[in-house]
C-alpha cells in the first residue's frame, strides 16, 4: 500500500509513523517547509485511506 | 471551532502537535460533531492499521536503486558461467549493505538526539511558530496587563508577572495558555513593530537565578534565563540585540 505512493509522500509517512519524527523534526531532515510537512502528511493519509478503502470496500468504513 | 477548521487541524490533533488550547477546542467539537468525529475515529484506524502492518525499518530511497544497478553492472560484465555464482555472491554483498546502512542511519540518528535543554529550545521555537502558524497568537488579546494577568487564573497552578513597556517599544499583546517540558505554561506575546515576542513563563522551583543565555533556532533567537523561581524563554525573529534588550527589561522589571 505504501509503495503506491509517490515518494515525498511515502518518505514523510515513514518518518512520522515509524520513525515517530515530530513535523519539525521531519521538516528538518526532509529540508522542506513546516507547511508542506503538514500538507503532504494529510494528502499522504487522504491516499493510504482510499487505497485501504479500494482494497477492503467492505470494512474499509468500520 | 468550525468543521473546517477542524479538517485543517486533524492531523496535528492525531499527531500530538496542537497547543493546549487547541487540543481542547477539537476534544469539544468532536463531542458536539458526528461526523468530524467519525473522520477522526478513520483516521485513527488508519494509522493503527499502519502501525501493525509496516515493516520497522525501510532504508532511505534511491540506496535500492543504486545497488541493483551496481548489481546489473557487474552482472553484465561477467562471462555467463559465472553469472549465476556471481549474481548470489553481490546479493549477499548487497544485503550486507543495506543492513550496515540501516544500521549506521539509526546510530547517527540517535547520537543527533539533543540534550533536554536543546530540546526545549527547540520545543519553544516550535510553539512561537505554530501560535503564528495556526492564527492562535493569542487566547487573551489585551494589550493591559490588568486583563492578562488574571485570564490565567485558574488556567494555571501559578501567576505569571505581566509587564508592559510601551515607552521602550515593546507592546504587549495578550497571553496565550501553551505546553512546554510537558506542563502548562503561559505565554505571553509582545510586539515590537511587525515583529512578534512569545515569552513562556513557568515555574523553576529549584533553579537559581541565573544570567540571559542565547541560542539560535531556524533563523529565531531564543533567550532563556532563570528568576525568583521562575522559567523565562523568549522567542522571536527579531534581531538579537534588541530581543536582549527585551530580556533585560523583563529581567530588571518581573
Amino acid at each position: 500500500m505504501l509503495e503506491d505512493l509517490p515518494a515525498p509522500l511515502r518518505e514523510i509517512v515513514i518518518l512520522r509513523e515509524m520513525e515517530g519524527l515530530s513535523y519539525k523534526e521531519i521538516a528538518e531532515v526532509t529540508a522542506v517547509p513546516l507547511g508542506t510537512v503538514m500538507s503532504r502528511l494529510a494528502r499522504a493519509r487522504a491516499r493510504l485511506q482510499e487505497l485501504l478503502a479500494d482494497a477492503n470496500p467492505a470494512g474499509a468504513r468500520a | 471551532m468550525s468543521c473546517r477548521e477542524v479538517r485543517e487541524l486533524i492531523h496535528g490533533y492525531a499527531d500530538g502537535e496542537l497547543d493546549l488550547v487547541r487540543n481542547l477546542e477539537m476534544e469539544r467539537h468532536f463531542r458536539d460533531c458526528a461526523a468530524c468525529a467519525s473522520d477522526y475515529e478513520r483516521l485513527r484506524g488508519l494509522r493503527a492499521a499502519m502501525s501493525g502492518s509496516l515493516p520497522y525499518f525501510q532504508p532511505p530511497a534511491g540506496l535500492e536503486r543504486k545497488l541493483r544497478a551496481r548489481l546489473r553492472e557487474e552482472a553484465g560484465t561477467e562471462p555467463r558461467v559465472r553469472e549465476f555464482a556471481m549474481r548470489w555472491q553481490w546479493a549477499a554483498i548487497a544485503a550486507a549493505l543495506v543492513l550496515t546502512a540501516a544500521g549506521v542511519w539509526r546510530i547517527a540518528r540517535m547520537s543527533l538526539r539533543p540534550d533536554p535543554a536543546e530540546i526545549l529550545a527547540n520545543e519553544a521555537v516550535s510553539s512561537h511558530v505554530r501560535s503564528l502558524m495556526a492564527a492562535h497568537l493569542t487566547d487573551v488579546p489585551s494589550s493591559d496587563r490588568h486583563t492578562v494577568k488574571p485570564w490565567f487564573n485558574g488556567k494555571l497552578d501559578f501567576s505569571p508577572a505581566v509587564g508592559d513597556f510601551p515607552s521602550q517599544g515593546f507592546t504587549l499583546a495578550g497571553g496565550r495558555l501553551d505546553y512546554l517540558d510537558g506542563r502548562p505554561v503561559a505565554a505571553l506575546v509582545y510586539q515590537r513593530r511587525q515583529h512578534v515576542i512569545n515569552l513562556f513563563v513557568w515555574p523553576a522551583p529549584d533553579h537559581p537565578d541565573s544570567e540571559i543565555l542565547a541560542t539560535e533556532r531556524q533563523g529565531y533567537h531564543v533567550l532563556h534565563w532563570t528568576k525568583a523561581h521562575m522559567n523565562y524563554w523568549a522567542v522571536s525573529d527579531l534581531n538579537a540585540r534588541e530581543l536582549r534588550e527585551f530580556a533585560e527589561l523583563v529581567r530588571k522589571t518581573v
